[in-house]
């Protein structure tokens, strides 16, 4: 009887603690307040209109819908009203930059964003005769208070005077300008394609290989893909050859005609014509729009795609297994340059008269987060304007992070884009760019020489 | 008064050693303090587990709100188990509109029933906290952008798992516990071996010492300078032991100057006693037929033989209690012995018509001095004849072994004892009847019987059922186990027991013809 009376009271004493113990646990839920709520029912609800971009390119239009999304979470009482320019009855620039300056004239702003790359913002420039006229329409986001600490100083620095030295939008976009490469073409046609340091004789070499691959075994692989007159993709390459030609990135950046641009632009367009005897175009290019035809870089007809790190996206919509087929490389130089083509587009500006500009601000301000800037690194596999936890991508896990991280070491900030041939034939000569790349065309075509093309060139000059 | 336990009780008057009763006693209060303060550890451990993954969410809550971290990332499982430690069952946001903005790919089954409720809570700026009947924990935090609720992150984390690290520290705080617990009773065991134990034992020696009678060695020092309960009682027992040693020296001495005396006294008085026994022979003689003067002579012949016995006997208890007695001790039958002393004392049986029954018989080898243990029997024969009843009484001997010893037993039919007779029978001048005024009796009878048995290593003693019941007189011997050969061998030597053997023999022819 009293052993039982003892264990009793062991059991007692075990089950009081185990109670005390699992008393502490949580079986109730506990609602703590926490701190720093304000209560937000008086503001009043804001719809934003944007028309925006990248439709159809891979992650880079899920990152439209997840700002849209992310923001509208931060802030309930904006709703993101958002069209893609194709969605929105848009098919170009011209297009954009025509409503735009409807929009401007009409007062009756239907979009509260919109679209302001390069190619948008000197189309208004021409329409309205004035180009400062995002100074005038455009909200200047250098006046937003810190706005331009999101940015990256050289952004600040170096990229404003394409738009009258007014700060239009977050300089989300950052691209470099490659020469793609099929690389089961190149294991086909048996080249191994430098990816870095490509020197001009490289690239004959390896045209040189496509032609005699194609005669050897009756294909027609070309050696680089070509598209209409909308957009003449090689003409990076001969811009690039052009300043690598002239070496000096000061001199390059200047646009100023001098001697020695003179002399560069004749040897490149003599190196197009030694690119012509091995019939480097894919024919018919003249019918070809590249919108429709981007597919044609990664299914074996071509080996080269001179365009920009935007392609990544693009194949990536296409067909993600391919796209790993293509490797990036460098634009081929004639002389090793210190400098390299590419650049940031802020691709979105907010018209200053818009009824709902500053809900319009803030949507622009969240995009220029480290977040958003982060998320772009690793979306788009290409650089970004807007400061972050990553200035390009710090991880190299395949062959578009590994040629954005070896371009960002090699050449830093110095890099040159330009939509118009002012840095070739200077400032007075900017609109003979689509001449300068039609001559391009006929001379790799091998239907003029160099010197021809050259000399059409001097005579069109002003 | 508080009654003590039967535990307690068998507790402390187990066999279990002392050492181990103090250790098991002392460690029962330390095992509860152990698991007491484990307890607490354990629950303090928990808390502190679970304070480490809410501040390591709260952490992330952080990032989330200062932009340094996409909400996306809330959608990739293994970020999150690394951001937040743990293996994160499902984890997600979701807005003002209870829409799920990310989450990880089950994450919406998490998110009814009371899950709907507490988001509902969480969106009005509360933090809650919960663990459900399938032991997940459930973490909702409000999201706070611009100082609004912007919407609620919800973590559930498997409580088993979030329980790994606090079981984890269980099994080393019990393991710790285990050890904690055995060094402690070993300690305890040692310490209580070295400052109470080993003390207790050496009183303990010393007090048996005492008890068996040696006085003579002194509590040890080391004790004696105690100033603990063990030092007073180290200090009382050698108190006692020093007073004990000193009475008893005096009673040695006491008993040695009465044993000299009465033997000085006793030869005093048979020295002037030896002519009354040598002359009233010729007396008697010369008297004539008087018969007045024969009636006087035979009562001052009576009376002198009784004082002579009287001195005979004190002699031989004093020479008894004297050192001086030597013994012979030899290995022989007792049952002859017995014989024989029923033999020699034949005509005291037939003088008082008592029945001798003697069942001692058989090889029964004893190592005795033949005479000593003759004038035992003859003592114990005496006193069953003197107080027989006035009637034919019955004698009978007997002997039993009983592990090593011998049982030798005188049982009468005479007038028996009380139980306070019994104790004083075997004292000094004892009577059992002073009543009857037996003149015969010196009361010494016994008491030499007891100081005989006693050197022969036995104990002597008196069983009676009461006053007319008749009385046994049992003694002891050690049991000398020898070859009956080696007996019979004995048996036939002459010896000093023949001698004496002739000698009785002699006497008693000699007291006849008197």
């Amino acid at each position: 009887m009293q052993k039982k009376s003892s264990l009793l009271r062991c059991i007692s004493v075990i089950i009081v603690v185990t109670l005390f113990v699992s008393g502490c646990l949580d079986s109730e839920p506990s609602l703590i307040k926490k701190d720093g709520i304000e209560d937000d029912e008086g503001l009043d609800q804001v719809t934003v209109n944007w028309l925006t971009r990248w439709k159809d390119e891979h992650l880079r239009e899920t990152l439209i819908h997840e700002i849209v999304k992310e923001f509208e979470f931060e802030n309930p009482n904006i709703t993101i009203n958002y069209q893609f320019f194709q969605d929105a009855g848009f098919n170009s620039d011209p297009d954009i930059a025509k409503k735009i300056v409807e929009m401007i004239n009409t007062s009756n702003y239907e979009w509260d964003i919109v679209l302001a790359n390069t190619g948008v913002y000197g189309d208004v420039a021409e329409l309205l005769n004035d180009p400062y006229w995002g100074e005038k329409y455009l909200v200047n986001f250098l006046d937003i208070d810190g706005f331009s600490d999101t940015q990256k100083p050289f952004i600040i620095d170096s990229y404003l005077d394409e738009y009258g030295n007014i700060l239009v939008g977050p300089y989300i976009e950052g691209f470099y300008v490659m020469l793609w490469y099929n690389e089961e073409v190149a294991d086909l046609i048996d080249i191994e394609i430098k990816q870095y340091n490509m020197t001009f004789d490289d690239l004959i070499s390896y045209t040189k290989a496509v032609y005699d691959y194609n005669q050897e075994h009756g294909t027609h692989i070309a050696a680089f893909y070509e598209g209409n007159s909308d957009w003449r993709t090689t003409e990076y390459m001969f811009g690039h050859l052009f300043k690598s030609a002239v070496g000096n990135f000061s001199q390059v950046k200047e646009e100023i005609f001098s001697e020695e641009k003179n002399q560069s632009l004749l040897q490149t367009f003599q190196a197009m014509e030694q690119l012509s005897q091995y019939d480097p175009l894919l024919p018919g290019h003249d019918t070809r729009a590249w919108y429709d035809t981007r597919n044609m870089s990664f299914d074996g007809t071509v080996l080269f795609t001179v365009n920009g790190a935007w392609m990544y996206n693009h194949w990536m919509d296409m067909d993600e297994n391919k796209t790993y087929n293509m490797m990036p490389a460098e634009l081929p130089v004639f002389q090793h340059v210190d400098f390299y083509m590419g650049s940031y587009i802020p691709q979105f500006a907010v018209l200053k008269d818009a009824p709902n500009k500053d809900a319009a601000i803030e949507l622009m301000k969240y995009i220029s987060t480290p977040m958003i800037a982060e998320k772009w690194i690793r979306y788009t596999k290409a650089p970004t304007g807007i400061k972050g936890h990553l200035t390009t991508s710090d991880v190299a896990d395949d062959q578009f992070e590994q040629f954005q991280l070896q371009i960002n070491n090699v050449y830093q900030g110095n890099l040159h884009f330009s939509d118009n041939a002012g840095y070739i034939l200077g400032e007075e000569n900017k609109l003979l760019d689509s001449l300068i790349d039609e001559l391009m065309i006929d001379v790799l075509d091998g239907e003029i020489s160099a010197q021809e093309a050259y000399d059409e060139i001097l005579e069109n000059m002003i | 008064m508080k009654k003590e336990s039967k535990f307690h009780k068998n507790f402390f008057t187990s066999k279990i050693k002392l050492s181990n009763k103090i250790a098991i006693y002392t460690i029962i209060p330390c095992i509860l303090v152990i698991f007491f303060i484990s307890s607490i550890t354990i629950i303090n451990k928990y808390q502190s587990e679970k304070d480490l993954i809410m501040n390591r969410i709260d952490n992330y809550v952080d990032l989330l709100e200062s932009g340094d971290l996409n909400y996306q990332s809330i959608a990739d499982k293994n970020k999150i188990d690394e951001l937040i430690g743990e293996s994160v069952l499902a984890a997600g946001i979701v807005d003002r509109n209870t829409e799920i903005l990310y989450g990880t790919d089950d994450f919406n089954t998490y998110i009814n029933g009371n899950g709907s409720a507490f988001i509902e809570n969480s969106l009005d700026g509360y933090i809650v906290t919960y663990s459900d009947t399938n032991q997940n924990f459930f973490y909702y935090s409000p999201i706070v952008v611009k100082n609004n609720v912007a919407g609620v992150l919800v973590f559930v984390l498997p409580f088993n798992d979030l329980n790994k690290a606090v079981l984890n520290y269980v099994y080393f705080i019990v393991f710790l516990d285990l050890v904690g617990i055995l060094i402690a009773s070993v300690l305890i065991r040692l310490f209580t071996q070295k400052t109470i134990v080993n003390k207790i034992k050496a009183l303990e020696q010393a007090s048996i010492k005492i008890k068996d009678g040696d006085y003579n060695n002194k509590i040890k020092e080391e004790l004696l300078i105690l100033k603990d309960e063990i030092g007073n009682l180290a200090n009382s027992l050698e108190t006692m032991r020093q007073s004990i040693n000193s009475r008893d020296l005096e009673i040695m001495n006491l008993l040695k100057q009465k044993n000299e005396f009465i033997n000085q006294l006793s030869h005093d008085l048979k020295t002037p006693l030896t002519p009354f026994v040598t002359l009233l022979p010729i007396l008697e003689k010369r008297i004539g037929d008087n018969p007045l003067s024969q009636q006087i002579l035979e009562t001052f012949s009576r009376s002198t033989k009784r004082m002579k016995n009287m001195v005979d006997k004190t002699i031989k208890l004093a020479r008894l209690n004297s050192s001086n007695i030597s013994y012979n001790f030899k290995e022989l039958n007792l049952a002859k012995e017995v014989q024989k002393a029923v033999k020699y004392n034949q005509f005291l049986f037939d003088d008082h018509n008592v029945e001798v029954v003697n069942m001692v018989d058989g090889e029964i080898p004893v190592r005795i001095d033949e005479g000593q243990m003759y004038e035992v029997f003859s003592n114990l024969f005496s006193n069953a004849v003197k107080y027989s009843q006035d009637k034919k009484g019955k004698v009978i001997l007997n002997a039993l072994v009983e592990g090593d010893e011998i049982i030798v037993s005188v049982k009468d039919d005479g007038i028996g004892m009380t139980s306070e007779q019994m104790k004083s029978v075997f004292n000094e001048f004892y009577k059992v009847d002073d009543s009857r005024h037996d003149l015969n009796s010196s009361g010494l009878g016994l008491s030499i019987c007891k100081r005989i048995i006693e050197q022969h290593d036995g104990r002597i003693w008196v069983d009676s059922p009461g006053l007319g019941k008749g009385s046994t007189f049992s003694f002891t011997l050690p049991y000398t186990n020898v070859s009956l050969h080696k007996i019979n061998d004995l048996n036939k030597k002459p010896d000093d027991y023949a001698d004496i053997s002739n000698n009785i023999d002699q006497v008693l022819e000699n007291i006849h013809n008197t």
